[in-house]
């Protein structure tokens, strides 16, 4: 196209005058510009379109592990078999290893690089805990690293990394076996080394001197190798989560034989561990998807905590394809559980708790379960596998595959309060839903901490709002985002950061990317478009490892919705929304002008400025201002023979109202602009403008509507969905009051 | 070879640069690294694009095959049509989804452009306008999509968000498979005169007929590919068109009064025309002097009253086409004209109504020949049997095989230069498109100056051959200046998205890049490895979809010259071309020292400095001034045992002038030097430095040259080939009115 070229000129003198005025126009931001090469170049890995390209590859670890865990001492004595499959292209001559438990250790990089400061009146707890007073002996005790032949392989360790070299590079498409043996001493959370990673260990319950465990990250687990990284074994320094391959395992864990034991997969000696009872009413649980059963009752429970066995059992777990396996052991545990229907599969959802968590436990935490497996599966995948289990432990929300442990307890007299009740709620759906984020759908924790934890919190926001409609929300509305955006920017990152520098962990990667997707779903996509492009990705991206490329070019891809500059703006920036209404002109149609016969007489350039200086800025009180159509003038036409009929498009915008809204974009994060017009018949209309309005001008925009009706009133984003920082300025006519109010709090600040 | 190196760098430092030697120049401006590598600003290659720019060895591109009947009622100027759409998947994954774009919805009263359209109220308003900007006019756009059904007629689940519609297929459509599916839809054809776009009809109150040319009429698949998986980003307006090729079997039923020109060639010439016709038809096949009518003026008028009520169905074929447009009326005159073109003899043909009857008559036809000749020789052959060129009213569209170019008389039927050179560039630039982007076949969407620039900048040669008299200098580094002059917060790159582009948007699509070009080939590669490498990259991308790194990577690949500095400059900032005449010193050898049995009585460092006065020269009165050229000391020679001639070496300069010139980039945009000296017998000399001279100093650089004659004058690129902004800047001796005049504006 060329010569349109003229007219499109032509037509920007006409329509877009705006830009005659001359005001200072601020520097290009480049804000709509595509991503480009802020994202990897596509190759035949990873899609243009965001999916795994025909060339993708993921490396697969099989487990055989065999541990008991001492009561006695609580320590941890493992061995185990991993089978490693070599998927990649490329030939590999050592494998890395975590060994995350060297967190614990003395000499720990986390706690050598963690800043400290003294205060007074300091606890003794958080002294301890900064200053590594505690006398643990923790970390890793690795026995052997052994070949399937029983030779010795090399291996050294780097923090919570150990290397194993092989004795033959390990090619493409083979597998190779080795064993490693162990053991570990377990961590009491209580003692506040949390703040290394409290993500498991055990409870003392002083009152019957026993102890609940939850064991996590306690065999040493492949690193992921993969195409963008390579080895991804970047240390373990306490925030940043876990990167983890698929695989399947065989897990013989021995415990007291009161113990009753919730693990990553399904136990397959049930009817060894169980008493008949029990067994009994498990398999009675597995058809019951109205109500749940009691497995193990309180009755029960307390009966154990008095009586500690000293004989042990061995509980054998296996499970397919997971990154990881956890599990949680105690005699003082209570169970139930009940089955749901999820497409063709009935997964069980199962929750384990001792006395101190009732009656709160067996009131709300299956029936949570349930929620977040169901409506998880309507936004994303069926839950594929065959149980959600959500164990009790204080203080705490931590995800494993099929399992997860959660804080919040009544009071001692069973009463809890609202907030307890929604706490546990809410924490339930969330590591429940990190079954989907990033168990299945396998992101890189360490790496990106919004890939698993902000998706899962917004559909955990969606999981409250359709499951508990009582529930007041805290994560995903617009509104609730507002005081983190108006907040101290030195200490704030953009969520495209690497986990361990980000200063405000859950308000950035868990609120604002839950913020943001919700945005796009009410607000830029629409509810349908979002959905469809949401559930792509998880389709796409099941049992494999996504990037945070392979999430934004899927959901545009699937949606036809450019979103890069929504990516740029809400990922890869700290911009906040702060939109205002600068300036609004009402207008109409002068009368005299628009008889035909007056063409000649048509008022100069310039008569209309002259004239606006005497109308009220701040409200509609001067009344509309008068401005002339004319005829067309016959240069307008080219070399066009036709006409348009002048004094019937006059006619038509007689008695009419225009209003040239003049926006401003202060603070930089380009939204949508929604705007509310209520009339002077007290009815009012919701007008939505795509952000794309920003495109040209990132900074100022001006906009004429015509409207039938006069209008006494503009507000824009009424409902607060752009988290504005603002609002004070988004009303016309301005008001007074606010404005005074804002000036205050200028001031004060 | 490390000493040697060593050695090198102190001889020439100590020989040649001794002016930088001798007063070292602070570096005043943060480096920027101009002429550092793209590297990661450009995709990193791959399997599918290449290091060198080609397409890899594994590219893969997609494939649509289209069989259309379509039927223009001139009734109520709507457009009924069904179509079936093959889809070839080449790629190497799986497609659940497909997608098409809707472009007439751009039309819809809620669309996305008008929507987030800018506007402002002013008075004294034509009535026209504001009813553009509030979209006020009864017109009712959009497409209606009746059905999308697969071939058993079964419904496929769609969805559409605007200009873009999401068919989903029962199960995935496999590497290497391909489906068939069905869509039926209408639309509503827009007037022109009130809704510009890319097609529309014209109405001609005189005779009550109608001029249709229609485009974007059909949904058209999204380019799937390697680089961006679905191209899906939303029509708004500026952004054109991204389409993958197929073959098309296209029955258009109009009128059967009616004329159709199409992309592709007439497969049933006896059903539609007349004996007569055909037999012109045949006969302007083997011509190739002079368009034949097959129409002709007084047949069109004729045509013109008749109002058939019949219908006749016009049935085009066309292979390895991206889109398909046509353009239909009773008022048509058609003359076509065959063309030469390597082993192909392409028809040239033009159609118009007889308003436009005596200039297109006698420019259009061979202005689509002058075209086919210079395109192909700059890139590849022409390979489609046919280019229509239609006389429409306003600026020009492009689609495969035909386009919709404006320009016409004054209703006397004469026209004035103005006008001529409008139609005939416009129909050279829109037949042009053919090459860029019809068959060189770049992403619109996503940048403009892919196809519009490349295509602005064979339009120019195409003038500059054939056309010489008529003024091309809207795409040269000349007609450029006053763009890049401007506002650089208004201004975006070359490289900014086609819809992000505002104002900068025509001159960044078209002339800026076309000047770029202008400049790389006179100024910077030089004709012949210029040619040579755009030609490789048309070669390389014919029938294929370029990406800008394959441009930019093949024009290095094709030329050894590196061009890095250049796209980045030109390309990716919006810097200008500005140097500066900073100063200019004469200098003569002193004769006096040259004495050898003297080479102890050397004059000291520093005299030099001191003779010359602090004022910068602004023009050669204060003469030459002297310097010194001592015997080489022992130590340069290092190892060395043998030694030059010094005195030998010393007369070659004896009498000679040397003028030390300091120049400024004051514009930031890194450029070859141009220097025109004239010498004080009248004579003149140009030099040409590479842009290199700017690698270690992006701001200012010092250069002694040795003159036999005494210079009067210094013009720095005195024939404006390279887009300086202030030439008044590039003169030495300075002038001192211009000068103050200078002062005067910059002090305003």
């Amino acid at each position: 196209m060329k010569k349109l070229l003229l007219l499109i000129v032509a037509f920007s003198c006409s329509t877009v005058f705006a830009q005659e005025v001359k005001t200072e126009t601020p520097k290009w931001k480049g804000k709509f510009e595509q991503l480009d090469q802020l994202l990897p170049t596509p190759n035949e890995y990873r899609t243009g379109s965001g999916s795994p390209g025909p060339k993708y590859w993921q490396q697969r670890a099989d487990y055989v592990i065999n541990a008991e865990l001492n009561d006695e001492n609580q320590s941890i004595t493992g061995s185990e078999t991993i089978t490693y499959y070599n998927n990649s292209p490329d030939v590999l001559k050592y494998l890395w290893l975590q060994v995350d438990q060297n967190i614990y250790e003395k000499d720990n990089m986390t706690s050598k690089t963690n800043i400290t400061v003294v205060k007074d009146s300091s606890s003794t707890k958080s002294m301890a805990s900064d200053l590594g007073l505690n006398d643990f002996d923790g970390g890793f005790k690795i026995k052997s690293v052994k070949d399937a032949s029983g030779n010795a392989l090399k291996f050294f360790v780097n923090y919570t990394m150990m290397r194993i070299d092989l004795l033959q590079p390990l090619a493409a498409g083979q597998k190779i076996s080795f064993s490693v043996d162990w053991y570990f001493n377990i961590h009491d959370r209580m003692r506040g080394d949390s703040r290394n990673d409290s993500r498991s260990g055990m409870e003392y319950f002083p009152e019957d001197g026993n102890y609940s465990y939850i064991i996590a990250q306690w065999f040493p687990r492949m690193c992921v190798y993969d195409d963008v990284v390579g080895w991804q074994n970047k240390q373990f320094l306490g925030q940043g989560e876990f990167t983890l391959t698929f695989g399947n395992y065989e897990v013989n864990l021995t415990v007291p034989a009161d113990h009753i034991m919730a693990g990553t997969g399904m136990v397959q000696n049930i009817k060894e561990v169980l008493t008949p009872a029990q067994y009994e009413r498990f398999e009675k649980a597995k058809t019951s998807f109205d109500k749940l059963v009691i497995i193990a009752t309180q009755a029960e429970a307390v009966e154990r905590e008095k009586t500690k066995s000293k004989e042990k059992k061995t509980w054998r777990f296996k499970a397919e394809n997971v990154r990881d396996f956890a599990f949680a052991t105690s005699r003082k545990f209570i169970w139930d559980a009940q089955a749901v229907k999820i497409g063709d599969k009935t997964p069980l959802a199962m929750s384990y708790y001792p006395k101190e968590g009732n009656p709160l436990w067996e009131r709300e935490s299956t029936k949570a379960v349930k929620a977040a497996i169901t409506t998880y599966s309507k936004y994303t995948i069926d839950y594929p596998y065959p149980h959600a289990t959500s164990v009790h432990h204080a203080s705490l929300g931590m995800e494993y595959p099929m399992i997860c442990f959660n804080g919040r307890r009544p009071n001692k007299d069973g009463s809890y309060s609202d907030p307890t009740k929604w706490g546990l709620v809410g924490v339930v759906i969330h590591e429940v839903g990190h079954n989907f984020f990033p168990m299945i759908i396998n992101s890189d924790e360490r790496q990106m901490t919004w890939m698993d934890e902000g998706v899962n919190t917004f559909v955990q926001y969606r999981t409250q709002v359709e499951n508990y409609p009582d529930m007041p929300q805290q994560r995903g509305p617009a509104d609730k985002i507002v005081p983190y955006m108006k907040g101290d920017p030195s200490v704030k990152r953009p969520l495209m950061v690497n986990s361990e520098q980000v200063i405000q962990f859950g308000p950035e990667q868990y609120a604002k990317c839950a913020t943001g997707l919700n945005m796009l779903r009410e607000t830029i996509m629409g509810p349908e478009l979002f959905d469809k492009a949401f559930k792509e990705y998880a389709q796409r991206w099941a049992f494999r490892h996504p990037k945070p490329a392979d999430f934004f070019r899927t959901l545009e891809d699937a949606s036809a919705v450019d979103l890069d500059w929504f990516w740029r703006g809400w990922f890869y920036s700290t911009d906040v929304c702060d939109q205002s209404i600068d300036k609004v002109k009402w207008y109409r149609v002068r009368k005299d002008q628009n008889s035909v016969e007056n063409k000649g007489k048509s008022v100069k350039k310039g008569d209309l400025t002259a004239s606006s200086s005497d109308g009220n800025p701040n409200d509609f009180s001067g009344g509309p201002q008068p401005f002339s159509v004319i005829p067309t003038d016959a240069r307008l036409y080219g070399d066009f023979l036709n006409r348009v009929d002048d004094k019937a498009l006059i006619s038509k915008m007689e008695n009419k109202n225009f209003y040239e809204v003049t926006l401003t974009n202060k603070g930089e994060l380009i939204m949508p602009v929604i705007i509310e017009w209520t009339y002077k018949d007290g009815t009012k209309e919701l007008e939505k403008i795509p952000a794309e309005i920003w495109r040209t001008n990132e900074k100022t925009v001006t906009k004429v509507f015509m409207k039938d009706k006069e209008v006494t009133n503009i507000v824009l984003d009424p409902k607060l969905e752009t988290s504005d920082i603002s609002t004070g300025d988004n009303v016309f006519p301005k008001t007074a009051a606010p404005n005074k109010f804002d000036e205050i709090k200028k001031k004060t600040n | 070879m490390r000493k040697v190196i060593a050695i090198s760098v102190g001889v020439w430092m100590a020989t040649i640069s001794f002016a930088q030697r001798s007063q070292p120049e602070p570096q005043q401006q943060k480096w920027q690294g101009k002429f550092e590598q793209l590297d990661q600003m450009l995709p990193t290659p791959n399997g599918y694009r290449s290091s060198s720019g080609a397409p890899g060895a594994d590219y893969w591109q997609q494939r649509a095959d289209y069989v259309i009947q379509v039927e223009l009622n001139d009734e109520n100027q709507s457009i009924t049509g069904s179509e079936t759409i093959t889809y070839f998947n080449n790629a190497p994954e799986d497609l659940k989804f497909l997608w098409l774009q809707l472009d007439q919805n751009i039309n819809e009263a809620g669309s996305m452009t008008n929507k987030s359209s800018p506007g402002r109220i002013r008075d004294s308003i034509p009535a026209k306008m504001i009813a553009t900007t509030l979209n006020t006019f009864d017109y009712k756009g959009g497409y209606a999509i009746k059905s999308v059904r697969d071939l058993t007629d079964k419904s496929l689940p769609y969805i559409i968000n605007n200009t873009m519609m999401r068919i989903d297929l029962p199960q995935p459509l496999k590497k290497g498979e391909k489906f068939s599916f069905k869509v039926e839809w209408s639309y509503n054809i827009n007037d022109m005169m009130m809704i510009s776009g890319r097609s529309g009809m014209e109405y001609f109150p005189e005779d009550a007929n109608y001029i249709y040319f229609i485009a974007q009429w059909f949904p058209r698949m999204c380019v799937f590919d390697d680089y961006e998986g679905w191209q899906n980003k939303q029509f708004l307006g500026s952004g054109e068109f991204a389409l993958t090729f197929g073959n098309y079997k296209v029955r258009i039923t109009v009128p059967s009064d009616h004329i159709v020109g199409a992309s592709g060639w007439l497969q049933n010439p006896k059903e539609v025309l007349t004996k007569e016709q055909i037999e012109r038809f045949e006969k302007a096949r083997n011509t190739f002097d002079q368009p034949v009518f097959v129409v002709t003026e007084e047949e069109a008028k004729k045509n013109e009253k008749e109002r058939s009520k019949k219908k006749s169905t016009w049935e085009f074929h066309a292979e390895n086409v991206r889109d398909f447009a046509f353009a239909s009326s009773r008022k048509f005159i058609w003359d076509a004209m065959a063309v030469k073109n390597g082993s192909n003899n392409p028809l040239a043909q033009s159609l118009y109504p007889k308003e436009g009857y005596t200039l297109w008559s006698k420019e259009s036809t061979r202005a689509i020949k002058n075209t086919l000749d210079v395109y192909s020789a700059r890139t590849i052959d022409y390979p489609y049997p046919t280019a229509y060129s239609v006389n429409w009213v306003g600026g020009g569209m492009e689609y495969p095989m035909v386009s919709f170019n404006g320009g016409r008389p004054a209703k006397d039927g004469t026209y004035n230069e103005r006008t001529l050179t409008r139609t005939v560039s416009v129909i050279v630039h829109e037949v042009g498109h053919n090459y860029f982007p019809m068959i060189i076949n770049s992403d619109e969407r996503q940048c403009t100056w892919m196809d519009e620039g490349l295509n602005s900048f064979l339009e120019k040669e195409t003038m500059r051959e054939r056309y010489p008299k008529l003024d091309h200098t809207g795409n040269t580094p000349k007609g450029i200046v006053n763009f890049m002059k401007g506002d650089k917060n208004v201004m975006r790159p070359v490289m900014a998205m086609s819809d992000n582009q505002g104002r900068s948007f025509g001159p960044n699509g078209y002339n800026k890049p076309a000047a770029a070009l202008t400049v790389l080939r006179e100024t910077v590669m030089g004709p012949e490895l210029f040619d040579k490498a755009f030609k490789e990259y048309a070669q390389r991308w014919a029938f294929k979809h370029p990406k800008p790194s394959d441009f930019f990577r093949t024009l290095e690949d094709a030329s050894a010259v590196d061009l890095d500095w250049f796209w980045r400059g030109w390309f990716y900032t919006t810097d200008n071309v500005d140097l500066t005449v900073d100063e200019v010193k004469w200098y003569r050898v002193k004769s006096t020292q040259v004495d050898p049995e003297k080479k102890n009585v050397s004059v000291k460092k520093g005299d030099l400095t001191a003779g010359t006065s602090k004022e910068k020269a602004t023009d050669f009165s204060g003469g030459a001034q002297e310097f010194t050229v001592t015997n080489t000391p022992e130590q340069d020679y290092r190892d060395f045992k043998s030694r030059l001639d010094d005195k030998a070496i010393r007369q070659k300069l004896e009498g000679k002038n040397l003028y030390e010139v300091t120049l400024k980039n004051t514009g930031g945009l890194v450029t070859p030097v141009i220097i025109e000296w004239t010498f004080k017998d009248g004579s003149k000399e140009i030099e040409r430095i590479p842009a290199e001279i700017w690698r270690n100093n992006e701001f200012e650089v010092k250069k002694v040259f040795v003159k036999e004659k005494e210079v009067v004058n210094i013009v720095i690129d005195p024939n404006l080939e390279t887009a300086d902004t202030n030439v008044s800047d590039n003169v030495f001796p300075k002038k001192a009115t211009e000068n103050k005049f200078d002062q005067f504006k910059k002090g305003k």
